[in-house]
């Protein structure tokens, strides 16, 4: 049996090792990325390969019902439109114009977020089967969707702001560092899942937001908070006074704050891996302001951009939310049979979360993806 | 009993329903693979000798988003007309050379199959109205007789990273050159085989015929 500290160093040691792995691997496979979303092979990137109904003369029909296409087809053109009325307005900024085009000019990328994030990447699938397995509360579902997507902007403008400014390199080398980040977020949602999968079996932590501690764990590092004892209730035995309980020595805490720290560590460090494979539509947005001297104007561009991105992912967040309120809700009337579906479906969320990063991960490492922009 | 049992599968087996409901609905999402960051409005022209296509020409004009920085260091390009040889092989080796593989994505199904290419010809850049554009020639390895196939002709991405779209609304996205029978005629379609995007999104292509 492990005692903490070997844990902690187990695990710091998982991180050092998957930082080095991360680091020889970038430097390994330097094949470059195009503005066409293409390697320098010419092959289309993992986020890039063909829609499997879309095989050149295969005859097969149109599955999705017509106005849910139709839906998409308005999304996708809107966005075209949006696109276009963005560039112009930056074009407009670069120029001199008035405050009421700044604004317009943060509405449109707030829409272009909106719309684009409803396109494959972003984080919905990992927000959602986050959401959807665990017992968390409408505020999380806001956090985790508007950090990751702040993580997101950030990732973009960092990348864009580095290459122009501290490497002085320009930024022809962008996309291909945008799609080795690819790989960063697949290993590091891996390591975020294995390390929830570990706590849930172990029974370490979980998703209760009241959990009885026999013994107060120190923590250390990043995430942990400072614990203020008054904040704890103490246990009670059947009988005993309220003043002798208080007297007594905790022996027994339930602590309400542990779920909630556990709980916001998995919203930052989900969030953190979700968010550090920076969206293509934003380092479009930025490259261009940077062409045109507005790099600041650009980065507010981004960062609306990430909130109507966030807003998308919210909203797909919520669903998933209310279909774990509604399994839970059912339920209620036994309490031991709804932790333990809770546990299961906490369970099963970080098992998704996992499996679909090791595929990715796997996929990547083998050649059977490339990394790809999102 | 009877109570005893709905309770459970209530219980027990719909949040493991749930739960394969989203993995279903993360699977679906899968296949959507990519989503537009590049638009790119397209004329084709379809070069007859008679009734018979040799070749697609092709003219793509980018949208005013493109990012030319990620193409190179093009800082003192000109700002309107046709580009130099130094900036045309800039533009091929950075954002064109890489698209062989994906046949310029240019698409010619002869009798529902797909065509072979040959190398690609004049390939040349220019900046009109601050915007870059691209036209090229693409050959067919085995030209065709538009009389006695079913010949059809578009422009898409399959990755739906790059957004191809049409001139305008009532604009025709291929046209014949002088060179083809006066009875050819180009009729647009929306393409419902080949679609993009998981299905959404339906591109348009052309049915030639003579």
């Amino acid at each position: 049996m492990l005692i903490p500290d070997g844990r902690r160093g187990i695990r710091r040691g998982v991180f050092a090792l998957m930082f080095v792995m991360i680091t020889v691997v970038q430097t390994a496979s330097a094949e470059t990325v195009d503005v066409f979303g293409r390697t320098s092979s010419g092959a289309p990137g993992a986020a890039n390969v063909p829609a499997p109904m879309s095989h050149r003369g295969a005859e097969q029909p149109v599955a999705m019902p017509e106005p849910v296409r139709r839906a998409i087809a308005a999304s996708v053109a809107l966005q075209g439109r949006l696109n276009a009325q963005l560039q112009e307005q930056l074009v407009e900024q670069r120029n001199g114009a008035s405050m009421l085009a700044a604004w317009a000019l943060m509405l449109l990328s707030f829409g272009y977020g909106v719309l684009h994030a409803l396109g494959p990447g972003h984080g919905k699938i990992v927000v959602s089967a986050y959401l959807m397995s665990h017992r968390a509360r409408v505020g999380h579902a806001i956090a985790l969707s508007v950090w990751s997507a702040c993580v997101q902007a950030i990732s973009a403008i960092c990348l864009v702001g580095g290459a122009a400014w501290l490497a002085r390199e320009g930024v022809g080398g962008v996309l291909t560092r945008a799609a080795a980040l690819d790989l960063v977020s697949y290993v590091s949602l891996l390591c975020v899942g294995l390390i929830t999968v570990w706590s849930i079996v172990t029974r370490r932590d979980c998703c209760d937001e009241r959990r009885i501690t026999l013994i107060p764990k120190r923590r250390a590092g990043l995430f942990a908070t400072r614990r203020d004892d008054s904040n704890l209730q103490h246990g009670r035995y059947l009988g005993a006074s309220s003043l002798a309980s208080r007297r007594a020595q905790a022996w027994t805490n339930v602590n309400e704050e542990a779920g909630n720290v556990w709980i916001a560590r998995q919203i930052v460090m989900t969030g953190l891996a979700v968010g550090v494979r920076p969206c293509v539509g934003a380092i479009f947005v930025l490259i261009a302001a940077l062409a045109n001297g507005i790099f600041m104007v650009g980065v507010l561009s981004a960062l609306a951009m990430a909130a109507g991105v966030s807003l998308t992912v919210l909203a797909v967040g919520l669903a998933s939310l209310g279909i774990n309120r509604a399994v839970s809700s059912r339920s209620l009337a036994r309490r031991q049979v709804l932790e333990t579906i809770r546990t299961r479906f906490a369970l099963a969320g970080a098992l998704i979360i996992t499996l679909f990063a090791a595929w990715q991960v796997f996929a990547l490492l083998s050649g059977l993806q490339l990394a790809a922009l999102a | 009993m009877r109570n005893r049992v709905a309770r459970s599968l209530r219980e027990r087996v719909l949040p493991f329903i749930h739960a394969i409901a989203a993995a279903c609905c993360a699977a679906a999402a899968a296949p959507l693979a990519a989503h537009p960051h590049v638009w790119i409005t397209y004329e084709s022209v379809a070069r007859m000798n008679g009734s018979s296509l040799d070749a697609v020409q092709e003219k793509w004009t980018f949208s005013q988003g493109f990012p030319v920085s990620i193409v190179g260091d093009l800082k003192d390009m000109p700002k309107s007309g046709p580009l130099g040889p130094k900036y045309i092989r800039i533009f091929r080796q950075q954002a064109f050379d890489s698209l062989k593989g994906a046949d310029y994505f240019v698409h010619v199904f002869i009798d529902g199959k797909a065509a072979r290419f040959g190398e690609v010809r004049d390939f040349a850049v220019s900046i009109e109205g601050g915007r870059i554009v691209y036209t090229f020639v693409l050959p067919l390895a085995d030209k065709v007789d538009v009389k006695l196939a079913h010949v059809q002709l578009g422009t898409w991405d399959e990755t739906f990273f790059v957004d191809f779209q049409a001139p305008s609304r009532n604009g025709a996205p291929v046209v014949f050159d002088a060179t083809a029978q006066k009875n050819c005629t180009a009729q647009p379609f929306e393409d419902k085989v080949h679609t993009l995007f998981g299905g959404a999104i339906s591109p348009l292509s052309t049915r030639l015929s003579c």
